[in-house]
């Protein structure tokens, strides 16, 4: 793969990228941008929102503080998953600051009564999102191997999907997975960053890097998530 | 639901309280748990332990302070007048619900 010199600063010297030859064969998702407005009181166009403490809102998690609404959506386009033979589970990792935590809404796939979203079932199970260190030190290992590192002061926070209780990591088989994305899954998910310690002090917008992988196969993507939607995005 | 051993020798006991109602605007929401620290002469105060729905940063809180918390069963009642604080948690010791940074492995 011929390698392209990032004009990004500090990244001059990145060397080139090497993909594992069954790089195809992992569970490809491609992010793209949220389609299901309205969800937690966040509009059309927002990605990044920041937030004063406001009115409970149901599946809101961090209402009561300031934080930071990280919204985003994603593909699992049609696939055949033939190189899945294991069990899998998805990730997904982001950067965010040391000062700060970041936790997880289910998987919405549609909009539902008021601010509320319709979560992802797997096997009629719903599923969500639990923190995992092994995940953070996932993302730490993959993007350093593009030669980039986190600015001072972040950290990759990661997760996998979890049962409805957020205990226990859940794994699927490739029959799992191919009921479940059939002709292609669309869906968006939402994220709350907010101070680690409570602090009654807004959170300022910044650029969220997101990584969308899983963890066992070798095929990962990373993404920028914008503070502002780009014009003439689509 | 639960207590934790303080090392503070001028804390009595730390209660782990899970909230079931929302009291004020002001106070803790309910399904939120607190660390009511309780001082040798009867003052406590208390600060969020875990704001969402969930147990994971009980067990993580838990997991990084081995053999200092102690689970209550069956869970008992707890009614007192604390101070509330949410911000600023100076004043109490610092519960890690997450790994410090440096253990991570991460890159900064």
């Amino acid at each position: 793969m011929e390698h392209q010199q990032s004009q990004e600063p500090g990244n001059a010297e990145r060397p080139p990228v090497s993909l594992p030859e069954n790089y195809q064969e992992g569970l490809v998702v491609r992010p793209c941008l949220p389609s299901i407005p309205g969800i937690l009181g966040i509009g059309p166009d927002q990605c990044i929102a920041s937030h004063a403490p406001h009115e409970p809102i149901k599946e809101h998690l961090h209402a009561h503080f300031n934080h930071l609404h990280i919204r985003y959506g994603f593909e699992f386009p049609r696939q055949t998953l033939e190189g899945i033979r294991g069990l899998i589970s998805p990730a997904v990792m982001m950067a965010i600051p040391v000062e700060q935590r970041v936790d997880c809404n289910p998987i919405f796939v549609a909009r539902g009564g008021g601010a509320e979203g319709i979560n992802l079932h797997i096997d009629g199970e719903e599923v969500h999102w639990v923190h995992h260190d092994e995940a953070g030190a996932q993302a730490t290992e993959l993007y350093e191997a593009t030669g980039r590192k986190l600015p001072d002061g972040f950290y990759w926070s990661g997760f996998y999907m979890s049962d409805v209780e957020e205990r226990k990591v859940r794994r699927f088989s490739r029959e799992q997975l191919l009921r479940t994305i059939g002709l292609g899954l669309r869906a968006d998910q939402h994220f709350q960053a907010t101070w680690r310690e409570p602090r009654d002090e807004p959170i300022e917008p910044y650029e969220v890097l997101i990584c969308l992988t899983d963890d066992q196969t070798s095929y990962f993507t990373f993404f920028r998530l914008p503070i502002v939607v780009p014009i003439g995005t689509s | 639901m639960g207590e934790r051993v303080p090392t503070d020798a001028a804390l009595k006991t730390e209660w782990v309280v899970y909230v079931t109602v929302t009291a004020s605007q002001s106070g803790p929401v309910a399904d939120s748990v607190l660390l009511v620290a309780v001082s040798q002469d009867g003052n406590a105060s208390a600060r969020y332990l875990s704001w969402i729905v969930g147990y994971e940063d009980l067990d993580r809180a838990s997991g990084a302070e081995s053999g200092r918390w102690r689970l209550i069963e069956p869970a008992t009642p707890y009614v007192e007048k604390v101070s509330w604080q949410p911000f600023g948690w100076g004043a109490l010791e610092p519960v890690w619900t997450h790994a410090r940074s440096s253990s991570r492995g991460e890159s900064h």
